[in-house]
């Protein structure tokens, strides 16, 4: 009869955690994250905000402009150093980040690819996909007649960007999401998705800007 | 009987667990592709292009039927050509931008927000000369970014923040753009 109780407690536990897992997703540091399935794909709806690789290393914080342009190692900070944004738009990570072995998605999920952009357009398969990707309302992006609808719980932000001399821009119009070779963006004045700022096969000093992480589950 | 009952719960458990994990796996998710027409109705306050009319009593804002009918064998007749808006100065603010009739001259005017205050900048030369068959220009959002061009010799321009881009019919002509405080121009032709 004790025996079975422990099973019963084994299996309520595994259960719930077992649900937890296809809604959820936890970082190291104990950020939880909500996913969205869009098509086949697993998406992360918040930006990332870890602040240690996967092997427990720590991730350096670049405050400074001068830290920020010079030194060449993987980094992280948050618009305008202004920690109020934190909660709302995570971290903006420099491209050694997403290049570190250590790795800086949780266990089991990974950085965008190309083609799991294309699998996204493909899937969403409008002219409007900003519509249906970006977060519902202006609560975070400035008003426009392309305002999203977040159907597919996708939840894009308008996180801005920090650039390779420190500086940071265009918060709540623009958002900036890295991919594995560059950035893919959204504009509040816009209902596309455009993958046209950053390409660092084109130009290597965009590996010292910093754009917003949303992983993707591995397959 | 109770034993019984207890293995039932124990593989309801078993099942539950089980389900839950596949769900996430198999399905492919789908969702409505419906945009309100609320989306599409935001313009330049009404507010704002009185308050311009009334500092520069001289100008006039071009409507849509001030365009030529080779421009709208270009674009869709739904677009608004004559106006748009972005934050092109970094203050998480709508700036705007409006073509106007000056006479017979075309130019843009940039209003640059901070809070309810606004300030004004009006190109200081004609875009086009108006002619009696309407306007060919249209203005959108040129997002932060390089643009490269070639004229007599190539040149780039790298702007940090958005800006304003003006097109003839569906040439790009000039990029304004915030720099300093100072709206700058940038020709592509």
């Amino acid at each position: 009869m004790r025996q079975l109780k422990y099973i019963y407690t084994a299996a309520v536990f595994l259960f719930l955690f077992s649900c937890k897992n296809t809604e959820m997703v936890e970082d190291l540091d104990g950020n939880i994250y909500h996913t969205a399935k869009i098509g086949k794909q697993i998406w992360m709806v918040e930006n990332l905000k870890v602040t240690r690789f996967n092997n427990g290393d720590s991730i350096r914080k670049f405050k400074s402009n001068s830290d920020w342009k010079h030194v060449n190692q993987a980094g992280y900070s948050f618009y305008n150093n202004d920690t109020v944004f934190i909660k709302d738009y995570g971290f903006l990570y420099n491209y050694n980040c997403l290049q570190d072995v250590r790795g800086i998605a949780p266990k089991g999920w990974r950085i965008p690819t190309e083609e799991d952009l294309r699998e996204l357009e493909s899937f969403v398969n409008s002219n409007s996909i900003g519509i249906f990707l970006k977060e519902k309302g202006n609560s975070h992006w400035l008003p426009s007649d392309a305002v999203g609808n977040n159907a597919t719980g996708f939840t894009a932000l308008p996180g801005g960007y920090r650039d390779d001399e420190g500086a940071f821009y265009m918060l709540r119009s623009n958002g900036y999401y890295w991919s594995t070779n560059g950035s893919f963006e959204f504009y509040n004045w816009s209902d596309r998705m455009f993958q046209a700022f950053a390409d660092i096969r084109r130009d290597s000093v965009f590996k010292r800007y910093g754009f917003s992480i949303k992983c993707i589950k591995e397959e | 009987m109770n034993g019984l009952i207890s293995r039932l719960i124990f593989f309801v458990f078993l099942f539950c667990f089980t389900g839950c994990n596949d769900s996430s796996k198999k399905h492919i998710v789908d969702f409505k592709r419906i945009i309100s027409e609320q989306n599409r109705v935001f313009t330049i306050p009404k507010m704002i292009k009185d308050n311009l009319l009334k500092k520069f009593p001289t100008l006039q804002m071009v409507k849509k039927e001030d365009y030529s009918n080779l421009f709208w064998d270009f674009y869709d007749r739904s677009a608004i050509p004559n106006q748009c808006y972005t934050d092109i100065n970094n203050d998480q603010i709508l700036d705007y931008a409006l073509l106007v009739k000056d006479n017979d001259n075309l130019k843009l005017i940039i209003i640059l927000s901070s809070n309810n205050d606004y300030s004004y900048w009006i190109s200081p030369f004609s875009i086009e000369n108006i002619k009696s068959d309407g306007v060919n220009f249209c203005v959108s959002v040129k997002p932060a970014g390089r643009t490269d061009v070639v004229k007599k010799v190539p040149e780039s321009l790298v702007i940090k923040k958005n800006g304003f881009l003006l097109k003839n019919l569906e040439q790009d002509s000039f990029i304004f753009y915030e720099t300093n405080a100072e709206i700058m121009t940038f020709k592509l032709l």
